[in-house]
């Protein structure tokens, strides 16, 4: 049973409606009772990191999360979820992190990059590392991608794939059982599923 | 590298698939939409009149498209407070298209930005032609005319900090002609976020011509008959031809 974390905000419903795409049971947790029943946690986010983390906090979810994670709970963090993984966000102010991983979530527009801000639509990943999450994904593939900030200063052997965007930005990590991809797996068509099936059906930490 | 995109626009009268322009409601299509596979993100406008706006069949629409499409959906249309705002986000989609209540209340924008990211929000600016030369910038769906000098308009909006723009060319809306590329080299340079262009699109050239410039991220098309997997892929078969980088998958 794969638990989504309903983080009251952005793309939880896309989240589940490509999990019933790809046959897999899942249960929307809104509670800790509900996060007790998952093997699997995944922890999707679209939208600011702020209200993202007001509302982790609210529910009570931080701290239980963290727990589960540190024990073992293989975690996926998508977007906002990816974000949180790390250290913390300067999205409007500066919030925790999980700090499952080194480095901290700023504005890409402090890369000093002639690119616009936000990076948003489709752009190539590359596969630097191999992961099961990537399986039966080829070197390239496009995901859809929106947002404006990202993670800086993370340790190279946790990174599993960049995008070019005026310079590499880390789009993908494993450590163990923690994963967290920028990019919406939810809303990459095929591509996108494959990499939420990797995750469901197919990764033990 | 980041691909161009393709955008298709589609536009609800409550609840029921419209054309632009003549607005002859069409059943035929809307079924058809499940597996949009080349198009690069789907915009869902709510036509419908103000007291008939975002009610349950055009939310309906929304909960179909964001369980049969895994791609990224925008919704338009009558989005004034953050109510409105919240619930539609609630469904699954993941920017939303705000135009007239910047103009009317700043305020609201600015809170839409702080609560949802400014990722999340795209504000669209409906422009009308004077002449060859000028524009006027209307809110209300075309009905009023602003009454401020464009370039302080547009300057105030780039100042919000909205994610995208999407330029909007009332003349060419629905008419196939082509984008107004004037319009668009004159007002483009005015924001450094993503511009999304729409009104015009009639042939694949359109799009090359106007996906060609720098400043310009995406196309939209409201064209009914470009609808269909194969003059999708067609689409960006030529444009890749053309050396648009853009996303195609077989």
């Amino acid at each position: 049973m794969i638990g989504v974390i309903n983080t009251g905000i952005g793309n939880v419903p896309s989240v589940c409606s490509a999990l019933k795409k790809i046959n897999c049971k899942f249960i929307l947790c809104s509670s800790h009772s509900d996060l007790d029943r998952a093997k699997k946690i995944i922890l999707p986010g679209v939208g600011s990191y702020k209200t993202f983390y007001e509302n982790i906090k609210k529910k009570k979810f931080f701290h239980k999360i963290f727990e589960r994670v540190n024990n073992g709970t293989p975690i996926l963090g998508i977007c906002l979820g990816f974000h949180a993984l790390f250290e913390s966000s300067e999205e409007f102010g500066l919030y925790d992190g999980f700090k499952f991983l080194k480095g901290k979530v700023k504005n890409i527009k402090s890369l000093n990059i002639s690119q616009r801000v936000p990076h948003v639509g489709w752009n190539n990943c590359d596969i630097t590392q191999q992961s099961i999450l990537f399986d039966n994904i080829t070197q390239n593939a496009n995901f859809y991608f929106t947002h404006s900030f990202t993670p800086v200063n993370v340790q190279e052997k946790y990174i599993i794939s960049t995008v070019e965007y005026g310079k590499k930005l880390v789009v993908a990590v494993q450590n163990n059982n923690i994963l967290g991809v920028q990019f919406h797996p939810e809303k990459s068509q095929k591509v996108g599923l494959q990499i939420l099936n990797n995750f469901v059906k197919n990764f033990n930490a | 590298m980041l691909k161009k995109r393709l955008i298709i626009s589609l536009t609800f009268n409550e609840g029921v698939l419209f054309r632009t322009k003549k607005f002859v409601p069409d059943y035929r299509y809307t079924k058809n939409f499940i597996d949009l596979w080349n198009a690069d993100e789907i915009i869902l406008i709510d036509v419908s009149k103000n007291k008939n706006k975002l009610k349950d069949n055009f939310l309906d629409v929304i909960k179909f498209f964001i369980e049969n499409c895994h791609l990224p959906i925008t919704v338009g249309g009558g989005i004034n407070s953050k109510k409105k705002a919240k619930k539609i986000f609630d469904l699954g989609v993941e920017k939303i298209i705000i135009n007239s209540s910047t103009f009317y209340n700043p305020d609201l924008t600015i809170d839409l930005i702080n609560t949802f990211g400014s990722s999340s929000i795209i504000q669209s600016i409906d422009f009308k032609k004077i002449n060859n030369f000028k524009y006027s910038i209307y809110v209300d769906n075309g009905k009023t005319k602003i009454d401020l000098n464009n370039n302080d308009y547009l300057n105030f909006l780039s100042s919000l900090n909205v994610g995208e723009i999407l330029l909007n060319s009332i003349d060419q809306d629905g008419g196939l002609m082509g984008f107004d590329l004037n319009l668009v080299n004159k007002y483009s340079g005015n924001f450094n976020v993503p511009i999304i262009v729409q009104g015009g699109g009639g042939n694949w050239q359109h799009f090359l011509d106007i996906l060609r410039l720098d400043n310009i991220s995406a196309a939209c098309t409201q064209n009914i008959y470009h609808f269909t997997e194969t003059s999708l892929k067609a689409a960006k078969k030529f444009l890749i031809l053309n050396k648009i980088n853009m996303r195609y998958d077989d």
